[in-house]
């Protein structure tokens, strides 16, 4: 009975498309710019921590405000763009002010 | 008692309706139900791999940012960056760096800086080797020096090593060669000199007395210990002092027309970081505290100095009465010109 009155809104509490795609994309800047810190690369690929995680903030943000499905995925994507641009941010202001250089 | 019948008709109309609306429903097959189980074991699955995934490569970058604001708050690598640089000045004889050339790499709490240092010989500047320090936050590891001098101070000094030595201290016996060494050394070249003096004067009094055609380029100034060569605890020290000239390099402390001053706030910039400024150094005691307080008490004395210039100009620093003993430093081909 119980499984039967789910099947009125059958995979209401699945996560929404566009949140996983966000969740999705933050895991690969993650795992690009994990790279680019190992390899101690000189300058940091920007796809990786600029343009992926601004789409993902975006995505996640349209995933969060999808009403009856699953926001976890949206939410994770959001925080992890957020910390990714945030990261970009304060890496810049503290590069800067490490041994200026004209 | 009407009501209480309207009620129970109510109820069980309401009842019957919910009994024909669970009638209607489809419940699920069999398969259906599987599939719904397989569904969200899979859900679960990937949302545990995607969770565990973001925690763990969320490590590296954390660390990194975390380091980066640790040398980055309260000006942190810039002061340990300056102190290692300003310790160069006023502990090696003769000695500069090029802080705009100065290289930093942050690790996981760690920084570690390269620099190169340059001598003045004759009237150019040579690079002499390279310093390589580690930082463990702000804990400097000992510097890994490459020098490449043909007459390098001794790694680990002492009395017999140093090439500069205050009026009352006794000479190295290897200062009695130094005239003999500076006359056999062939004209058409330049060197680098260290004299010690017979007493200690001020700076204008030996900049006076100098012949024209040479450079003072260094002067050791008395700071109360040099007599003895070791501090209260008996540790070797090194002579303290500053360079003579104006220095053009951007960024160097002496590109001032007060050395003297210059010289007073760095020591007094070392004193308040002297650990560092003690790994960086060749001495394992700087004694500033005590350095500091006789110089200001007695004002800035020099009993040594590092002098360039064309070799046969050099030789003629015999005749001076105030110069006690000569160490010959090194050598280049002429560039006087």
């Amino acid at each position: 009975m119980e499984l039967g009155i789910k099947l009125k809104g059958g995979g209401q509490r699945l996560p929404t498309i566009s949140g996983f795609l966000s969740f999705l994309i933050a895991l690969i800047s993650l795992a690009g710019l994990n790279v680019a810190l190992l390899m101690k690369v000189p300058v940091f690929p920007g796809i990786f921590i600029v343009q992926l995680p601004i789409v993902g903030f975006f995505l996640g943000l349209f995933g969060l405000i999808a009403r009856r499905r699953s926001r976890l995925y949206a939410i994770w994507g959001l925080a992890l763009c957020t910390f990714l641009l945030l990261f970009t941010l304060l890496m810049i202001i503290a590069s800067l002010s490490i041994n200026p250089k004209p | 008692m009407s009501d209480k019948h309207d009620e129970e008709k109510d109820y069980q109309q309401y009842l019957q309706e919910s009994l024909k609306e669970i009638n209607d429903f489809q419940p699920y097959t069999e398969a259906d139900q599987t599939g719904i189980i397989k569904l969200g074991k899979q859900t679960a699955r990937r949302t545990n791999i995607m969770i565990s995934l973001a925690i763990l490569l969320l490590v590296v970058p954390l660390m990194t940012l975390a380091s980066y604001m640790y040398y980055a708050t309260g000006d942190r690598a810039n002061q340990l960056i300056n102190v290692a640089a300003r310790t160069i000045y006023v502990t090696e004889p003769n000695m500069g760096l090029e802080e705009l050339r100065l290289e930093h790499k942050i690790g996981f709490f760690s920084m570690n800086i390269n620099f190169d240092v340059f001598k003045r010989i004759g009237k150019e500047d040579y690079k002499v080797g390279s310093y390589d320090i580690d930082f463990m936050l702000d804990q400097p590891d000992f510097p890994k020096r490459s020098l490449i001098l043909d007459r390098p101070l001794d790694e680990y000094p002492s009395k017999e090593t140093e090439f500069m030595v205050h009026p009352k201290a006794t000479l190295p016996l290897s200062a009695y060669t130094g005239w003999d060494m500076l006359k056999r050394i062939p004209d058409g070249s330049v060197a680098e000199i260290y004299v010690s003096l017979n007493q200690v004067m001020k700076p204008e009094e030996l900049k006076e007395i100098l012949p024209k055609n040479m450079e003072l380029r260094w002067l050791a100034v008395d700071t109360g210990m040099d007599a003895a060569q070791v501090d209260q605890e008996g540790v070797p020290i090194t002579p303290l002092g500053y360079p003579a000239q104006y220095d053009p390099t951007t960024w160097s402390p002496f590109k001032t027309d007060d050395n003297e001053r210059a010289f007073l706030e760095i020591l007094l910039q070392l004193k308040n970081n002297e650990a560092v400024a003690t790994k960086v150094a060749r001495a394992k005691s700087l004694a500033l505290g005590d350095r500091l307080a006789y110089i200001k008490k007695h004002g800035i004395n020099v009993y040594g100095a590092v002098i360039t210039g064309p070799t046969e100009e050099l030789r003629k620093l015999q005749n001076l009465k105030e110069i006690r003993a000569v160490k010959v430093g090194e050598v280049k081909l002429w560039n006087w010109e």
